[in-house]
């Protein structure tokens, strides 16, 4: 049996804070594809204009993708931390039907 | 693709440029979102068991990706960044009338060329680098020179930047071209460390100086170490204790030592002023009274403007004793470490497009002639020289130090014998030489017999004094209000 030591707040903090850290990245996303493109518009018949468009949509790619990992792991930690609470009220309720019934 | 002129005339660098901060400041927001991440990660420390043994391993991944994707977006705008001088040239040249054939080949060989250049950057960080581990610290170049330092700096993710101070700080803290901050960070790291060693290293050589010479002679070189060490530390934290921000720039405990401490935010200051000292002022025989001298500078630059300065007191060469004062050797040598260091303040500063501070160099005494053969050998990034007390900078003319008579001054108090030499090239005082002369009066309170005995020598940067307000000003650039020496023998 492993050993296990929780604290459901401070998972639902961490849900919290990585669910802030995915909407940063999901803002930078959609500012620097935005960025890019004025970049590659404003260099035409280049080379550069060729490349800032090919390194944005690599690196919005990127970032989108790094995104939705932290969508999971938001949702995973605040899952984790909700269940946890389940599981500890009702092992309580369990507890405390237990101590009712007579001796 | 061939590149038409008639495209590279409606290039918009001003766009470019706009777009080049706002993609610094984007990795400035994962930079935010990395430092998160560790946070959050470290917070569930007391989280224990299968499920967190699985999450935490993630959200350390996740903090590294933060961070790779925060250099290569640095990379990025670095690509361009660097490029928009040139862009912005090539579109002037598209636009202006050519003269000939070969010169519009010309203007259009050179927007190419820039061309490729940003296109490659662009393209290096649209690959992104290959992954690192800490073993594998990716460190800039034999070399290299400060601007290249500041790039590499800039692409590298800020979890590998962490990885560096801590793993590498005496590497870090030698790199020219690295922000003040950054450099400060690493050498304070290092300085406690070699104290930590050289204690040790004296406690263990003090039990076996019986055995010969070779240990004595060990045992006198880890003492030297050992009180610039200890003397470097002691001013870092008087000043801490001051409320003065400070920064330690370089750390070097070999031979006489050379150490560079800056007061105030270097990375952000308009005004920067270089001390330069003279004979007998190096790192071994004390970093005391240049960093003292640095601070009221410092503070006299803000009592005449309110825009922010720093000063650096730069112990930062072997200064002559009184057997090689009348050389011109040390001050040769001392010039170009001074141009070096100076190179490095000006490549920090243009990371991610920063603005360049006003640079004055102070030279005072030999360190004068420091000033003099660094500005005699080579362009130096520094707006304005100051000359105090100066037995002569190795030259005979303003022009040969490659400035004007409008960003060269000289100071000289009334009973200055050192200032009259001329030791080394003309009298930098004497109108002939052609430079701004600057009233030196030392503050009130100097004895009369220590005056006429030649003692204003020491006297340039005296609280409340006419010389230290002039040199403040010109620091500052508030040249105009400088106060000046009677006029006898002007050009």
């Amino acid at each position: 049996m492993p050993q296990l030591q929780v604290d459901p707040e401070v998972l639902e903090r961490a849900a919290r804070a990585a669910s802030a850290d995915r909407r940063t990245a999901e803002q930078a996303a959609g500012e620097l594809g935005r960025a890019f493109t004025a970049i590659t518009a404003a260099l035409p018949g280049s080379q550069a204009a060729a490349a800032a468009e090919l390194a944005g949509e690599s690196l919005v790619a990127a970032v989108r993708s790094f995104a939705a990992e932290l969508a999971v792991l938001a949702g995973a930690l605040g899952a984790a931390a909700t269940e946890y609470v389940a599981v500890e009220h009702e092992v309580s309720a369990g507890i405390e039907r237990a101590g009712r019934r007579p001796l | 693709m061939t590149l038409q002129p008639e495209a590279i005339r409606t290039w918009d660098v001003a766009t470019c440029h706009a777009q080049v901060r706002r993609l610094f400041t984007l990795a400035d927001d994962l930079d935010g979102a990395y430092e998160q991440l560790c946070r959050t990660e470290a917070g569930l420390a007391g989280w224990d068991g299968p499920a967190a043994n699985r999450a935490r391993p993630r959200l350390r991944l996740a903090a590294v990706i933060a961070s790779r994707l925060a250099g290569r977006l640095r990379q990025a705008a670095d690509a361009v960044r660097l490029g928009l001088g040139g862009l912005a040239e090539a579109a002037r040249l598209a636009r202006a009338i050519p003269q000939s054939g070969r010169e519009s080949a010309e203007a259009t060989a050179a927007a190419v060329a820039v061309d490729r250049r940003v296109a490659a950057g662009l393209a290096a960080a649209a690959h992104g680098a290959p992954a690192m581990s800490g073993d594998q610290l990716p460190l800039p170049a034999p070399g290299e020179t400060p601007a290249g330092v500041a790039r590499w700096w800039t692409a590298l993710p800020p979890h590998l930047r962490q990885l560096m101070l801590t793993q590498r700080p005496a590497a870090v803290g030698r790199l020219a071209g690295l922000p003040a901050a950054v450099r400060d960070a690493a050498n304070r790291l290092q300085l406690t460390r070699l104290l930590h060693l050289l204690r040790a290293e004296c406690r263990r050589l003090g039990a076996a100086v019986a055995a010969g010479p070779a240990g004595l002679r060990r045992a006198v070189t880890v003492r030297a170490m050992l009180l610039v060490a200890e003397d470097t530390e002691r001013q870092l934290a008087a000043l801490e204790r001051d409320g003065r921000p400070a920064r330690l720039l370089t750390l070097d405990l070999q031979g006489a030592g050379r150490v560079a401490i800056g007061v105030g935010d270097l990375d952000h200051a308009r005004h920067v002023a270089v001390l330069v000292p003279g004979m007998g002022q190096d790192a071994a025989h004390g970093i005391a009274r240049t960093v003292e001298l640095a601070v009221r500078l410092r503070d006299q630059a803000g009592r005449e403007s309110a825009e922010p300065s720093a000063a650096i007191a730069w112990v930062g060469y072997p200064a002559p004793g009184l057997a090689q004062v009348p050389f011109a050797a040390r001050a040769r040598g001392g010039g170009q470490l001074l141009t070096a260091d100076l190179r490095a303040l000006a490549a920090s500063r243009e990371i991610e497009g920063g603005e360049p501070p006003h640079v004055t160099l102070v030279g005072h005494s030999y360190g004068s002639t420091v000033v003099g053969a660094a500005a005699c050998a080579a362009p130096i990034p520094a707006d304005d020289l100051v000359l105090l007390g100066s037995p002569g900078v190795l030259a005979d003319h303003v022009d040969d130090l490659g400035y004007g008579q409008r960003h060269v001054f000289v100071g000289e108090a009334p009973f200055d014998l050192v200032a009259d030499l001329g030791a080394f090239g003309a009298d930098p005082g004497d109108a002939r030489f052609g430079a701004t002369r600057i009233r030196a009066d030392p503050g009130v309170g100097v004895p009369w017999v220590v005056r006429l005995s030649g003692g204003d020598h020491s006297h340039y940067f005296d609280l409340g004094s006419e010389s230290l307000r002039n040199v403040a000003r010109v620091v500052v650039g508030r040249t105009d209000a400088l106060s000046r020496p009677p006029t006898e023998g002007e050009p």
